[in-house]
């Protein structure tokens, strides 16, 4: 075997980028011109740790081909440098702040890279670990677990990104909760609309081209003008019935990018479903048949069941999707967590757009992991594949 | 018990059914016998209307198949195919157990019988916990055999259902099958094209070829007068030495008191077959120790007796 050339390139990138970059940089307020800062700068004798672990992690992508077992040190090397990284700038941000409230001190193209490289590894560590290894949950959880704690402590409240967060807590929590029901009650309504549009498909023949190419059409439209089309129909949908008019159906608001992210979710749900369907054994099916099941008993004892997997991985792939998207409401005020990056842009506040963007990819990833796991739950455990 | 009446099948402009008329009596093991897309398996699936006929009639127990909803048909008949077709996201035991349910069976009846169900096919009950996915092909296909008796239908029908398995677990599943109809005598329709099984396992025996049935009749009526013909040509000529296969060594042995061997048996060199071995078997060894004389030994590993070349092969005429 030979070097995990991956991780010793992210490793070795992180390094030189921590070493060589600005790793903080300060501006005296929100809008000023920022200074950059340095890792020893910033850090002090805190630059030894990042340093230490990206080094470390470097040695043992070159030794891990030659010595097996180097997997268990290396997640937990790289996962600890991660968890240290965010409580040392956001002391180091409290430091370089020097008590001034106006001040704002970001992560720099260091402290990303750094993070980065130290990511690459824990992956890359990780990933052959057996999944209920203790190292590799040790290791996984090390990062949330330093990154809450932190926050509770204190510590990081000087980072630009917490104090954008704390300027906006109330409307912040408010947009979050929003996202989260735009993206998954439109990837609800198009799993109530997209899976018997999927079994039509199937049982249908001669509607299968027009319900493709439909549910298509709707996802090669550009999300942003399928906004803009909306507009018209959707204002005038809720004048034509005041019920829906009063509920907030207007050419601008949550109805039109609700009605897009549904939309959205149809290809992936209505696709899996006929998919699915098609894909179940024939010659189980025949078995079903022939033992005397009705068509209403094969169809709900055996296809079905045998077609939720696939089903399932349409409805997970178009909420995480989704998740992704909503951002896009914000545009025709629709709320979510897209406002804070579109006021972020129109502020030139670059704190605020990565606030919006990186709790929106939090979020993302943390849906698909949770509907993996309720998902899996949900399927028959003799059709159970262990990586679903 | 089974009987088709001029039955007709097309599929566009192929006859895969042309003008069959069989019966099936009570307890028989028939076996349908023909190449590829001769319209066998067509023929089988009429019997439980997963096919239906464009003209003539299929009967069971003296009633057109018509007469009967073809759910509650099929719940009577027992049905094995090839593919075997377990459900991959229920148990063994639920798998065994889906006739009787349908038909509405109370719980305890089905745990019982689902036990039963795998013991007669030399599984233990403890299986009806496992999985499809963990059993073997012969495994799954015992299940699949289990599956089709578990109601107890006096009509089997099986569509090669042993033809996905190795050769040697085959002849396993063949000798375990034909022990399991001595003492179940089902009505059985066998679908296949491998001509040693249908040797093995027929009463009767119906050569097809373009939907039509060409001869039906016992295995040992099918003789050397045929050989010019489809039916002689695919059966092949090792069809003579092949219907060795189902009379075993026991039926034509000489017996040998142990203290009278040494007369006419054969000596202590002589190879030794077991008694329960098939002539086929005994031939086999006879052909390849080029010797015309076997000592025949019981279970216990005693010698029992002897046995001839012409025990094996009967009488033969002069060269014509």
């Amino acid at each position: 075997m030979s070097v995990d050339w991956i991780t010793l390139a992210g490793a070795a990138g992180g390094f030189l980028s921590a070493a060589l970059l600005p790793f903080l940089s300060l501006r005296p307020n929100r809008i000023l011109e920022g200074v950059p800062r340095g890792l020893l700068e910033s850090l002090g004798p805190g630059a030894g740790i990042v340093l230490g672990a990206l080094s470390a992690a470097g040695v043992l992508a070159v030794l891990r081909g030659r010595r097996p077992g180097l997997d268990a040190p290396g997640a937990l090397l790289s996962g600890a440098g991660l968890a240290a990284l965010l409580p040392l700038a956001g002391a180091a941000a409290g430091r370089l702040a020097g008590g001034s409230p106006v001040a704002r001190v970001s992560a720099g193209s260091g402290l990303w890279l750094a993070a980065a490289g130290l990511g690459v590894a824990l992956f890359s560590f990780t990933r052959r670990l057996p999944s209920r290894s203790p190292a590799r949950i040790a290791s996984l959880l090390a990062v949330p677990a330093s990154a809450a704690a932190a926050g509770l402590a204190g510590l990081l409240d000087d980072l630009s990104l917490v104090r954008e967060l704390a300027a906006r807590g109330s409307t912040f929590a408010a947009e979050l909760a929003r996202h989260l029901t735009l993206a998954g009650g439109s990837a609800a309504l198009g799993a109530g609309i997209g899976i018997p549009l999927g079994l039509a498909m199937y049982r249908r023949p001669r509607w299968r081209g027009a319900i493709s190419v439909a549910v298509s059409a709707a996802q090669v439209v550009p999300t942003l003008s399928l906004l803009g089309l909306l507009i018209v129909p959707m204002a005038a949908l809720g004048a034509a019935v005041p019920v829906l008019g009063r509920l907030g159906v207007r050419g601008v608001g949550w109805a039109p990018a609700f009605t897009v992210l549904s939309l959205y979710a149809l290809l992936p749900i209505a696709g899996n479903t006929f998919a699915a369907l098609g894909a179940v054994d024939p010659g189980i099916l025949d078995a079903a048949r022939g033992m005397g099941m009705s068509r209403r008993q094969v169809f709900l004892r055996v296809q079905a069941p045998l077609a939720l997997p696939v089903i399932l991985a349409g409805i997970r792939t178009a909420f995480t999707a989704n998740m992704g998207n909503a951002i896009l409401a914000a545009l025709v005020g629709g709320g979510g967590l897209g406002t804070l990056v579109f006021l972020g842009l129109a502020q030139a506040a670059p704190d605020l757009i990565l606030l919006g963007a990186l709790s929106t990819a939090a979020l993302a990833l943390a849906a698909d992991r949770v509907l993996a796991l309720a998902f899996r739950g949900a399927v028959p455990r003799g059709i159970r594949t262990e990586d679903s | 018990m089974i009987r088709f009446r001029n039955v007709v099948k097309s599929y566009g402009p192929v006859r895969a059914v042309d003008g069959v008329d069989l019966g099936i009596d009570p307890g028989e093991l028939c076996v349908l016998i023909g190449p590829s897309g001769c319209g066998k398996s067509t023929l089988l699936r009429t019997v439980n209307r997963m096919v239906e006929p464009d003209s003539g009639e299929v009967f069971v127990d003296g009633r057109p198949v018509r007469a009967h909803p073809p759910e509650g048909l099929r719940r009577r008949i027992g049905y094995v195919i090839q593919s075997v077709g377990l459900f991959p996201h229920m148990t063994v035991g639920d798998n065994v157990a889906v006739v009787p349910r349908l038909l509405g069976m109370d719980k305890t009846a089905l745990s019982r019988r689902v036990g039963e169900m795998l013991e007669l096919v030399g599984l233990a009950p403890s299986w009806s916990a496992r999985w499809p996915r963990e059993l073997s092909g012969g495994e799954a296909q015992r299940v699949g055999v289990a599956r089709a008796l578990a109601a107890d239908p006096p009509i089997l029908l099986m569509d090669e259902p042993f033809g996905s398995v190795d050769p040697l677990t085959r002849v396993r599943l063949q000798r375990e099958f034909l022990a399991i109809q001595r003492r179940l005598h089902k009505t059985v329709l066998f679908v296949t094209h491998d001509v040693e099984e249908a040797i093995r396992l027929a009463d009767r025996i119906a050569v097809m070829r373009s939907g039509r049935i060409l001869r039906h009749a016992g295995p040992e009526e099918f003789v050397a007068s045929d050989a010019e013909s489809f039916v002689g040509e695919f059966l092949g000529l090792e069809y003579g030495v092949e219907i060795l296969s189902r009379r075993s060594v026991r039926e034509v042995l000489r017996p040998v008191g142990p203290e009278e061997s040494g007369g006419e048996g054969p000596g202590d060199g002589a190879p030794a077959v077991r008694a329960d071995a098939s002539l086929k078997e005994a031939l086999g060894l006879m052909a390849a120790r080029k010797v015309e004389c076997l000592a025949v030994h019981g279970t216990d590993g005693r010698r029992i007796g002897a046995l001839r070349m012409e025990d094996v092969l009967g009488t033969w005429k002069a060269c014509p």
